[in-house]
């Protein structure tokens, strides 16, 4: 019987799709309720009046780590950013569990039915994803790009 | 990129992601700790209407006054420059006053009030009292010299002015009443506590319409009110429990000066007074209160200055980001600075 096991390039593959179709929805969601995002943060305790511009800087963040994850050459950088602002995030979510004096309202889309606890362990898993993506990536197969249909033989087939 | 590399910017990755959020922590207001007090507000019902805002430029504008349509501005920074704004802050007008002076140190430190029919400048620093009437812009000294006394001044009317003054000598603040017939001193008004400088410091703001003076402590609870010849008229109290100034005071060296060794627990921000009632921007945030209405909007105790009973609460909530720094009252609206712009309310109904 043939079973198909994912290789090492294609567990990169899979792990870079995840996050970017996470950041892209998330930032999207962001940018098409922008003003409401805006105040949202607003009235974060640790965001407060750093709001103007982290409200711009969240959505480009993913944007461009989304962007990076696309382009072979610059998908471990992009997976470690990726950790980098998944573990900000969870941090942030930890801390207002945490810390903060007063919970304010959740974040928008798909997201905003998932109470804070779920957030963080969403967030977590998350950023283990990206984690792994780090150590995943192989130097060679960056030289692959991903929308590459034109080398099959990055999926290995054992028998 | 080989594994260990990998392994050392993961790491990196990781010191970075918790400075972040250890910095945002840091530089939140949140950090510093919110004193909850142990006294309730009671806040009037709907928010506080704005009613229009004008971007003025620069932040060094300040509130000098109004009469029946105009609110008139002074600028810190250039203190013979007067701005002067409809009501409705529909339009605006730059003046420049003609002033005689001599030779006078730092004249930086004029402060322009106006008392209809006539503005004042006064040298917080110099015996310096200068008068004019609106609209003609001219400036001229009208209370001589009688001794080499020089304080903050507020015009109680046409001759006769309030003088704030540090004396050095009993390192207290003391009032005084300066009009054509002389200087007069009540020297029991403002009592001393701890070192006199910060404890004693406080704001004097003038009911123009009911023709009272109220000086209102900074760092305790106690608010003094007056008639315009500084007899006393009752002391009150603000709703927070500090009668006592919270200070430590550390003194330097040996030449006596001293200095808030920690950040001094300023309970009242700012004041102004009209028709009777007093509005005090405290900063102590209540029982209850909700903590991110306290850190986002600054909160305004409303008090009857018949008996200094508390009447209500409300918000004046920052514009374009900004806090609310100096307000005054008029009949029907309350004129707020907030940065660079002047904010108009409509006073809430009580």
């Amino acid at each position: 019987m043939k079973r198909i096991v994912p290789s090492r390039a294609l567990s990169a593959d899979i792990i870079c799709m995840l996050l970017i179709l996470l950041f892209v929805y998330a930032a999207i969601n962001k940018v098409m309720e922008f003003a409401e995002f805006q105040a949202q943060i607003g009235k974060s305790p640790l965001i407060m009046h750093h709001s103007s511009w982290v409200s711009w800087l969240v959505p480009s963040a993913e944007l461009t780590i989304s962007a990076m994850l696309l382009l072979p050459k610059f998908r471990i950088v992009g997976t470690l950013l990726a950790f980098m602002l998944m573990l900000i995030f969870t941090l942030y979510i930890a801390f207002i569990l945490t810390l903060s004096p007063y919970v304010p309202c959740s974040c928008g889309g798909i997201l905003n039915t998932l109470g804070w606890t779920e957030h963080l362990i969403f967030n977590l898993i998350f950023t283990l994803v990206a984690l792994l993506g780090v150590f995943v990536i192989d130097t060679e197969s960056q030289n692959i790009p991903l929308i590459d249909n034109t080398q099959p033989t990055r999926y290995k087939v054992q028998l | 990129m080989n594994i260990k590399k990998r392994v050392y910017a993961v790491l990196i990755c990781t010191i970075a992601s918790v400075s972040i959020i250890v910095t945002l922590y840091a530089t939140s207001p949140i950090s510093k700790g919110i004193y909850r007090g142990t006294f309730i507000r009671t806040f009037v019902k709907g928010k506080l209407q704005r009613e229009n805002a004008l971007d003025v430029g620069v932040n060094s504008f300040y509130l000098s006054g109004f009469d029946h349509d105009r609110v008139y501005l002074g600028n810190l920074t250039a203190p013979f420059h007067l701005l002067s704004v409809s009501n409705t802050l529909n339009d605006s007008t730059h003046n420049k006053l003609e002033v005689h002076l001599d030779s006078v140190e730092s004249f930086q430190r004029f402060r322009l009030t106006i008392d209809s029919p006539y503005f004042y400048l006064t040298h917080g620093g110099m015996p310096e009292y200068l008068r004019g009437v609106i609209g003609e812009w001219k400036a001229t000294r009208y209370i001589g010299i009688e001794r080499d006394y020089s304080a903050e001044a507020f015009p109680v009317g046409p001759n006769s002015l309030i003088l704030r003054s540090l004396n050095t000598a009993t390192k207290s603040y003391e009032l005084a009443k300066k009009s054509s017939s002389g200087l007069m001193f009540n020297l029991n008004l403002i009592n001393k506590q701890i070192d006199g400088i910060f404890c004693s410091d406080g704001k004097l703001v003038i009911d123009k319409a009911t023709h009272q003076v109220i000086y209102i402590h900074y760092y305790r609870n106690e608010l003094i009110v007056c008639d315009t010849l500084l007899n006393l008229k009752f002391r009150g109290h603000t709703i927070d429990t500090f009668s006592r100034a919270q200070l430590k005071i550390a003194k330097l060296g040996g030449d006596g000066k001293s200095m808030i060794s920690e950040p001094p627990r300023q309970i009242n921000i700012n004041a102004a007074a009209f028709n009777n009632v007093l509005y005090i921007h405290s900063n102590i945030l209540s029982f209850e209160e909700d903590m991110h209405d306290f850190i986002t909007k600054s909160v305004v105790d409303m008090y009857d200055l018949r008996d200094g009973q508390y009447l209500e609460s409300f918000y004046i909530p920052d514009y374009e980001d900004i806090k609310v720094s100096s307000f005054i009252v008029s009949e029907d609206k309350i004129f707020a600075i907030h940065g660079k712009y002047i904010v108009s309310y409509l006073l809430p109904m009580n």
